[in-house]
């Protein structure tokens, strides 16, 4: 399905989901300068919007620290934020969200505590016009454009919004809006597409060249910061914080070493070169990357994708 | 943001880079971080202390209620009535029977400038003693007492932002990446637009890894390379003479020693080839903008204050000093530390560097403080124990220090305070000290209160209270008015911006700095008005804060340190830190991740050392100096050479400054924590 809208229209739309009991957040910029999510109807759609730097729409589904388990009273704890209608995600997040669905809700086991955050989720995203800082996501086909993991796609198409349907609930939304040109809409695209880098993805595989390895492992300092940023990762660690009832479940970093720990000090990957290889297998050769430039931007030591993709395809 | 939790911007309370981000408060709970892309020294970037600094905040070790020791030697919760009216009544008592110079105050760099401000008064004022001080002394106090002489100004000449311009970077005695990460990132940034880097450090730090040139040279032997340096550049006319001639004094008695240290002569001092000084010397002389980063690998010896005064003798000949991405960088360890120096928490010195026997500076003070300050010079806290051991000091008030960690030769120290008639310690875990204490007063931590921070590179930034403390802690500031008031003195202070005010009011190179002008981003001191941006770097072309406005340049010479490895102690002993831990590890290691990456001590010894002791990794060896022993893990690595072992001070199943050697540099009382001699045994299982 394929509507056309008003700005006014889309602000319609995001009233009645408010009207359905969702909070609304959009982007916004703080007094600080700093991109953060705001509750309500947003005046104007922000054009300068790169991304979030802190993957707020991961965040909701899969907070990085919450609580599971009462230990006290011996029943799980669901953490929730309530009904959420996330509008201004960008396709990289909301092609994330596809992937931590597969692992979280179609895998080994459906995972209840994101289960029920997810069920209460409502993703509107907005598709690029321009590549943001250190970002592939067209090669990691998440952007500009998503292809899943949105309820609504927004397209900014010469003055209007074109909405392309994800979900049963969205086409309920969108069901009375004049339906828009499909051709237009692809022609715009292309347009847009051309903007964005394009790199040989056959050639960003795991195992990861060893120079380009040794290259990255030496310029990890083991902050986390690719991982405590990165939308599509999804291990954690669970544990009881001293002096508290409650059992949390936190966001875990595959470049520390003490993840990799087993009993009495001996690690699977004691090396910084065999984590800097495991991370690389999950993000590259799984496929879990959508290319939204984030570790990058957090790296302390310039190791993170950019890095490798400079390493492994040179002048390309 | 999210439904039910908000952001509160704040600055980092961990180093001394000055990073920013928001803490994320739920349930009036701190539950996670996100780095702020807008602040200029962080841009969205943290180290791992940084990502999950929140989590000590809630820990349940938190001293909550004011406590003094019973009759039982336990200590005992009462009221805050109680526990104040307790320590105002017992010092003045103390103050009547042997004077005000019977009573030492420590201050703290992990507290605001606001906290510090009120200790100092508190000191100097209200009780009329100068013994003031805190743990710059065992960092960065030769930095203060060095450049301080050569320039003029004993903090950071440039800033981090210049850092990415530099076309040659020479670190020495700084582990930059895990200790000031974020600082390493503007290094690597600008080693990707081609500067060349220089680590000179006697171990393979990370850094070391990716330097173009590494020089691995004996702990304690900096002063030697250094002048190697002066003479490579003066002999092969790489030194900018004009600059020396227009804005420096004392070249030629500095050549005259500096000329002795031929290459060959330094390769005998120190160990490093040759060749490769004489690459380095030439790579940093002929640079356009060079900058040298150094920390505690140059401040912390008996020679702190020569090694600093060479530095500054290197960076004088070669133009260095003055432009932007040039200059002489002490990367200052702890959030604060520049703020309390600033705030002259450090004996012989008024807020903001003024000198107390000034008369028209003492009377500002007077005016605003109601008294005259101590005209006379206190202890460094390095002294204090010696003092209280010859029955000088009787009472001391700690606010958030760890000496009993922190400092040489532990034993002494212990056995000093328990022969305290009086210590009281403000703290926000029990430590060490508070062992020893007759008082424990519950502060609030980072996280919990406003102020101001200073960073290294002189930028005051706001510091927000996100949560509230926990039971009854209080601010550190609000205790010491408290106390001060039963004293009789009373402050009136009601916030922290009418505190900040009146510290800017006294201290000129703060008053053009307001919580206003500070609530987005921070400034750098010297900002003497309202209208003036602040100062990124210092001595612009080659003008000096000295009184006659040049550089000085100041003769030094290698000496051995104080204890050098022989036949019954073979090993050289240095000390330093980890990257996820801090100090005393009183914070860190109650943070899960934090300690799951270093659960445990450890001595890092090089495998042809540890192939003849037949020791593997994770064997336990015991470590003994002449003055005790403690026993850890074997890290068998090449990060330190042969002849050479390094641990960390983190650790109290292990406290490694039991072994190193209380020598004090003479001129800024630092003690000698990088070299000691030591020997290793192989504890042997079962024994």
């Amino acid at each position: 399905m394929l509507k056309r809208l008003t700005w006014e229209q889309v602000r319609d739309v995001l009233r009645n989901l408010e009207g359905m009991g969702y909070t609304v957040l959009h982007p916004a910029k703080n007094e600080f300068g700093d991109w953060i999510p705001r509750q309500g109807i947003p005046e104007r759609w922000p054009e300068d919007f790169p991304n979030y730097l802190f993957p707020f729409l991961r965040e909701i589904v899969l907070p990085s620290t919450e609580p599971v388990f009462d230990t006290a009273d011996y029943r799980p704890i669901f953490h929730t934020y309530g009904k959420i209608a996330f509008f201004g995600a960008r396709p990289c997040d909301a092609t994330a969200l596809a992937y931590t669905d597969a692992f979280y809700l179609e895998r080994l086991f459906r995972d209840k505590h994101y289960e029920k955050r997810r069920k209460d989720l409502f993703v509107i995203s907005v598709a690029c016009t321009r590549p943001c800082e250190n970002s592939f996501c067209r090669t990691m086909g998440a952007g500009p454009f998503a292809g899943k993991g949105f309820d609504i796609q927004l397209y900014p198409v010469e003055g209007l919004w074109y909405a392309e349907a994800g979900s049963d609930a969205a086409r309920e939304l969108l069901r009375d809006y004049p339906d828009a040109d499909a051709g237009r809409l692809e022609e715009w695209r292309k347009k847009v597409l051309e903007r964005f880098p394009l790199y040989d993805r056959t050639k960003l595989r795991y195992p990861v060249p060893s120079p380009v390895r040794d290259f990255l492992s030496d310029r990890c300092f083991s902050c986390g910061g690719c991982i405590w940023l990165c939308p599509t990762c999804t291990c954690y660690n669970e544990r009881q914080p001293a002096g508290l009832n409650v059992v949390v479940r936190e966001q875990d970093a595959c470049l520390l070493s003490g993840y990799h720990r087993l009993a009495k000090g001996a690690s699977l990957r004691p090396t910084m070169k065999e984590m800097m290889g495991f991370r690389y297998e999950c993000k590259l050769g799984i496929g879990f990357c959508t290319g939204c430039g984030r570790c990058s931007t957090t790296c302390i030591g310039y190791a993170a994708m950019d890095a490798y993709l400079e390493k492994t395809l040179g002048g390309e | 943001m999210l439904p039910g939790e908000r952001l509160v911007l704040t600055t980092c309370v961990w180093c001394g880079t000055g990073c920013q981000f928001y803490l994320r408060v739920r349930d009036n709970r701190l539950v996670g971080v996100v780095p702020s892309r807008s602040h200029p020294i962080s841009r969205g970037r943290l180290c791992l202390k940084g990502w999950k600094s929140f989590q000590f905040v809630h820990h349940p070790d938190r001293l909550k209620y004011p406590m003094i020791r019973n009759s039982k030697g336990q200590l005992e919760r009462v009221s805050w009535e109680e526990a104040l009216d307790y320590v105002a009544g017992r010092l003045m008592e103390i103050k009547r029977k042997y004077g005000p110079e019977a009573i030492a105050v420590f201050g703290s760099a992990k507290c605001t400038n606001e906290d510090n401000y009120v200790l100092v008064r508190f000191a100097r004022a209200t009780i009329g003693t100068d013994h003031v001080d805190h743990c710059a002394r065992l960092c960065h106090a030769s930095t203060v007492a060095g450049l301080a002489r050569s320039f003029g100004s004993g903090a950071m000449t440039n800033s981090i932002d210049e850092i990415e311009d530099a076309e040659v970077i020479l670190i020495t005695g700084s582990n930059t990446s895990e200790q000031h990460p974020v600082i390493a990132s503007h290094m690597m940034r600008a080693l990707n637009r081609g500067a060349r880097l220089i680590v000179v450090d006697p171990r393979r730090i990370p850094m070391a890894r990716i330097a173009h040139i590494h020089l691995s040279h004996r702990p304690g032997t900096d002063i030697a390379w250094i002048n190697g340096f002066i003479n490579v550049i003066v002999n092969e006319g790489l030194a900018d003479m004009d600059f020396v001639r227009n804005h420096t004094t004392g070249f030629e008695e500095m050549w005259e020693v500096a000329k002795e240290y031929t290459p060959d002569v330094v390769e005998s001092i120190t160990g490093i080839p040759k060749e490769d000084l004489i690459r380095a010397a030439r790579m940093y002389a002929s640079a356009e903008k060079a900058m040298i980063f150094y920390a505690m690998g140059i401040t912390q010896h008996v020679t702190g204050t020569h090694n600093v005064f060479a530095l500054a003798n290197l960076a004088m000949v070669t133009g260095h000093i003055g432009k932007p991405s040039t200059g002489v960088n002490p990367l200052r360890g702890q959030n604060n530390v520049q703020g309390a120096s600033d705030l002259a928490v450090v004996p012989g010195k008024l807020p903001g560097y003024q000198d107390p026997t000034d008369p028209e500076v003492r009377r500002k003070f007077a005016r605003v403080w109601g008294v005259e300050p101590p005209a006379w010079k206190g202890f460094a806290s390095t002294q204090v124990s010696d003092a209280i051991m010859d029955g000088t000091v009787k009472a001391v008030y700690i606010m958030g220090e760890n000496p009993v960690r922190s400092h040489p030769d532990i034993r002494h120290i212990e056995e000093a305070f328990e022969n305290l008639e009086f210590l009281v310690v403000q703290d926000i875990f029990p430590t060490e000290t508070t062992k020893f204490a007759h008082v424990v007063l519950p502060a609030t931590a980072w996280g919990e209160k406003d102020g101001t921070f200073t960073n290294t590179d002189r930028r005051v930034q706001r510091v927000r209270r996100a949560v509230a403390p926990p039971a009854e802690a209080r601010d550190d500031w609000w205790i010491i008015q408290e106390v001060a008031r039963r004293m009789g003195d009373d402050y009136g202070f009601e916030d922290p911006s009418q505190i900040f005010d009146e510290m800017a009011s006294l201290m000129p190179i703060y008053s053009g700095i307001s919580y206003d002008r500070i609530e987005r981003e921070g400034i750098p001191w010297p900002c003497p008005s309202p209208d003036h941006p602040g100062t990124p770097y210092l001595h612009r072309d080659g003008k000096f804060n000295t009184p006659d406005g040049r550089g000085r340049f100041f003769p030094v010479r290698h000496v051995d340190p104080p204890e050098l490895p022989d036949e019954e102690y073979p090993f050289y002993l240095t000390t330093g830190r980890v990257g996820v831990h801090w100090h005393t590890g009183s914070m860190s290691r109650r943070i899960h991740y934090l300690e799951r990456e270093v659960p445990e001590p450890f001595v890092e010894i090089n495998p042809e050392d540890a192939r003849t002791l037949g020791v593997r990794t994770g064997d336990r060896i015991r470590v003994c100096s002449r003055r005790g022993c403690v026993e850890a893990k074997a890290l068998v690595t090449d990060t330190v050479s042969r002849g050479v072992v390094f641990s960390t001070f983190h650790f109290e199943e292990a406290p490694i400054n039991l072994l190193t050697i209380n020598v004090l540099d003479p001129i800024a009382l630092i003690p000698e924590l990088k070299v000691s001699a030591v020997r290793i045994e192989k504890v042997e299982r079962n024994a």
